[in-house]
């Protein structure tokens, strides 16, 4: 008998409280890194109405004008006095300590990095989508991205930059057969009201965003909309006054968000404001690339893999991976062939993945890309832990292993 | 032409130096319990690079405030942030008022430096207002209750330390007079309830009255500045200048004056009975413990005698006034106009031993509550 399951995973649009916090914290560490690629930086802020607080911690031989990278973040964003969050009138409260470092002798000491905190990371990866990531979050955030895009090219003139989606997938024996439910919640100006057309204002809402995001993001989903799915658009009625005027937000409220919609275990560190020396943001990267290249090498259907680190221990203190049941091979087997495949001390994925030089290869904005749709399965971007790289090497290992 | 065809010969820097001795001062205001905030029209960047060499600097942290649009941070919001922030950039001088409101609405009392008729809201808001006398407005030098003709801001900081300086002297030499006038009473009620003749004359009261406890007084109000005036936190503007525990210790000092003086007249009424030599000896009892006493009102921690030599005018006004109480009782002239008579070298023994206990038993119990000095460091 197959077991029906619905499960559903929120995404936010880039103009959402808490995703503007996310934002700016790593467009700071984009700011840091970019100037000096040795740089310390812990960058947590916090909006509400009219007001942006930003709580600096940094080593660097850089100066970042960090109100200023707010403000642009902000503008960046599309918010705008309209939206009752003014980038250039906003106040912005700095708490800032600064060492500034001698840059040479940091880069030496990184060949022995060892665990400045701990963390219990979780990476994920499935073959529900091509980007081996699990269908609803997957839904959620092209819902998502697609809704800032409709606002970017001014498709709906109306539209604000906060707004939040919800993809409810059901499930047959872990396959997605169909989606259950789409609810999207989107800002917009009180113009939507007096613009003209036929119908409600609230029709015309759901009318113009089922036709302007939902159908193009269903047309490419593996499993689609059909006459039972629920569509809700801002079902709790008109949402003008949105944004931090609405919601203050925080950075690190949206970690689900920014890795796997809850599909997977989640170790409860945000991803977001901190340099890439810390555990949890480099060991979380570490963890997805070696489930997504277990899940590419055919291995499982799919796969979660656990990293612990303890404070001033270089190796993971445990390492492990988890297929339900869908693996090619025994869990432990897999387990064995990934500590044979790569190396997962700190120093080593720091120099693997590049992870301090990638914001002055990609002129400055790099962190701050991911902080919006999620920092996994971005076919958008070329992460270095979204390569398949170690898909043949994780084949050969578990042969090695198995026998 | 075309940007192109510009050569570049070089980059100039410019800065606004921030003048000498301001670290200082802002370093002197902490220690005095006087938190320096910085309101500017500068970018936050400059600001923290300003604040950070200024060592604005709360546990390891600086914190700024850029609003432009301070106006439309909500008024609990700002009330909130005014205690936690130490430079508002970017904030144009009409929100300075909003500020300086901000921060008295948290229980501070504010002082506001500024010079521009943009300042004049903000000056005539604040607890002390002041302004600059050389490149500040006439409008701002009106409106200020303080104008600084060096336009330094380390002269504020010299300026609270005098004012600590005077309301201190002022609450020295207003106990010293309290406390003699009432040992005056108390000689004569105790007197009357220990069923003696009145000791004293009212004309030896009336020159106690002008010579001891005039000039004495006046000479404590030029007390020079105690060395730890700005290491203290400044006091309650809501507190009395004499608060019920330093009256209720003026009147014990008054009682210990009046008692030893009593007993002094006790032992001479015992030797010569009541008459002109036993009020002679209270007469000069009474005077000389007083102008002891003016030791002890130097201050409330430090010995009376520690930098005596920096207050030259009250050497002069003890010392001076001393001697007239010796010719009172030595001068025949003065002897009949204030009823006196000579006094025998026992005599004298019994009015130096009597003048000097009130002073030693108070310059002991400040010994004793504020422990050793080479254990540094008195007791809050």
């Amino acid at each position: 008998m197959t077991r029906r399951t619905v499960f559903s995973s929120e995404s936010v649009t880039a103009g959402h409280p808490d995703k503007i916090c996310d934002q700016i914290s790593d467009a700071i560490v984009d700011g840091f890194l970019h100037l000096d690629s040795q740089a310390e930086v812990a960058a947590e802020c916090a909006v509400a109405t009219g007001l942006v607080f930003l709580a600096v911690n940094s080593a660097s031989a850089a100066s970042v004008d960090i109100t200023g990278v707010a403000r642009q973040v902000i503008a960046d964003i599309g918010y705008s006095k309209a939206h009752g969050f003014d980038p250039e009138t906003c106040s912005v409260i700095t708490s800032m300590s600064h060492r500034s470092l001698a840059g040479a002798s940091r880069a030496q000491r990184d060949a022995t990095l060892l665990a400045a905190h701990q963390a219990s990371v979780f990476g994920f990866a499935c073959v529900d989508t091509p980007e081996r990531m699990p269908l609803p979050i997957a839904l959620a955030h092209r819902l998502a991205r697609r809704l800032d895009e409709v606002r970017g090219k001014r498709l709906l003139p109306y539209l604000g930059p906060d707004g939040k989606t919800l993809v409810a997938v059901e499930f047959h024996d872990r396959r997605p057969v169909r989606v259950h439910t789409v609810i999207v919640n989107v800002q917009h100006t009180a113009d939507l009201a007096r613009g003209g057309g036929a119908g409600s204002p609230e029709n015309r809402l759901a009318g113009d965003i089922r036709e302007a995001v939902l159908t193009p993001v269903f047309t490419e989903s593996p499993v689609a909309v059909d006459a039972r799915t629920r569509i809700l658009v801002n079902p709790q009625g008109p949402f003008v006054v949105g944004g931090p005027q609405r919601d203050a937000g925080l950075t690190g409220r949206k970690n689900i968000v920014d890795t796997y919609g809850g599909y997977a275990r989640h170790g409860g560190g945000a991803l977001s404001g901190k340099d890439p020396t810390h555990v949890d943001r480099l060991g979380a990267y570490a963890a997805r690339h070696l489930a997504r290249n277990l899940v590419a090498a055919g291995l499982a259907q799919q796969c979660e893999v656990h990293l612990s680190y303890a404070i001033g221990g270089a190796e993971p203190l445990a390492v492990s991976v988890e297929t339900s049941g869908t693996g090619a091979a025994p869990d432990e087997v897999l387990e064995r062939a990934v500590a044979d495949v790569i190396d997962l001390r700190p120093a080593d994925i720091l120099a693997r993945f590049e992870l301090r030089h990638l914001p002055a290869q990609h002129g400055g904005v790099f962190y701050r890309r991911l902080a919006v749709y999620g920092h996994f399965g971005r076919p958008d971007l070329d992460l270095p832990w979204e390569r398949e790289d170690l898909a043949a090497a994780c084949a050969d290992a578990v042969g090695r292993v198995g026998r | 032409v075309s940007y192109e065809d510009l050569v570049w010969v070089g980059l100039v820097g410019l800065i606004d130096p921030i003048r000498t001795g301001v670290r200082d001062a802002i370093a002197t205001c902490r220690q005095a319990g006087i938190r320096t905030v910085i309101i500017t029209g500068d970018q936050s960047r400059t600001a923290v690079a300003v604040g950070r060499e200024l060592d604005l600097v709360r546990d390891g942290q600086v914190r700024v405030l850029e609003a432009s649009q301070l106006a439309q941070v909500d008024a609990d919001v700002l009330r909130g942030l005014a205690r936690e922030i130490d430079i508002f950039a970017r904030v144009s001088p009409a929100h300075k008022y909003q500020i300086v409101r901000a921060l008295q609405a948290s229980g501070d009392v504010v002082a506001m430096t500024g010079d521009g008729v943009n300042d004049a809201p903000a000056l005539k808001a604040a607890d002390v207002g002041v302004a600059m006398g050389g490149r500040g407005t006439e409008l701002a030098r009106d409106l200020a209750d303080v104008v600084l003709l060096d336009d330094n801001f380390a002269s504020v900081v010299d300026a609270v330390e005098q004012g600590r300086t005077i309301y201190t002297n002022i609450r020295k030499a207003l106990r010293f007079l309290l406390a003699t006038n009432f040992s005056e009473i108390l000689v004569t009620v105790g007197a009357m309830a220990l069923g003696v003749a009145r000791p004293m004359s009212a004309l030896q009261f009336l020159w106690i009255n002008l010579l001891t406890d005039v000039f004495p007084a006046l000479a404590l109000a030029l007390e020079p500045a105690e060395p730890e005036v700005m290491r203290r936190p400044p006091r309650n503007p809501a507190e009395p200048v004499l608060s019920p525990r330093a009256l209720a210790g003026i009147a014990g000092d008054a009682a210990l004056i009046s008692s030893v003086t009593l007993g002094t007249y006790g032992l001479a009424v015992k030797r010569y009975g009541v008459g002109a030599a036993a009020s002679t000896v209270a007469f000069s009892t009474l005077t000389s413990a007083q102008l002891c006493y003016a030791l002890t009102c130097r201050s409330d921690e430090h010995s009376g005698f520690s930098g005596l030599t920096r207050n030259p005018l009250l050497v002069t006004a003890l010392g001076g006034t001393l001697l007239l109480q010796v010719a009172a009782v030595a001068v025949p002239p003065l002897r009949r106009l204030l009823g006196t008579t000579a006094l025998a070298p026992a005599d004298w023994g019994l009015v130096a031993a009597g003048a000097v206990t009130p002073l030693l038993v108070k310059e002991l119990s400040k010994a004793v509550r504020t422990g050793p000095p080479e254990a540094g460091g008195r007791g809050r």
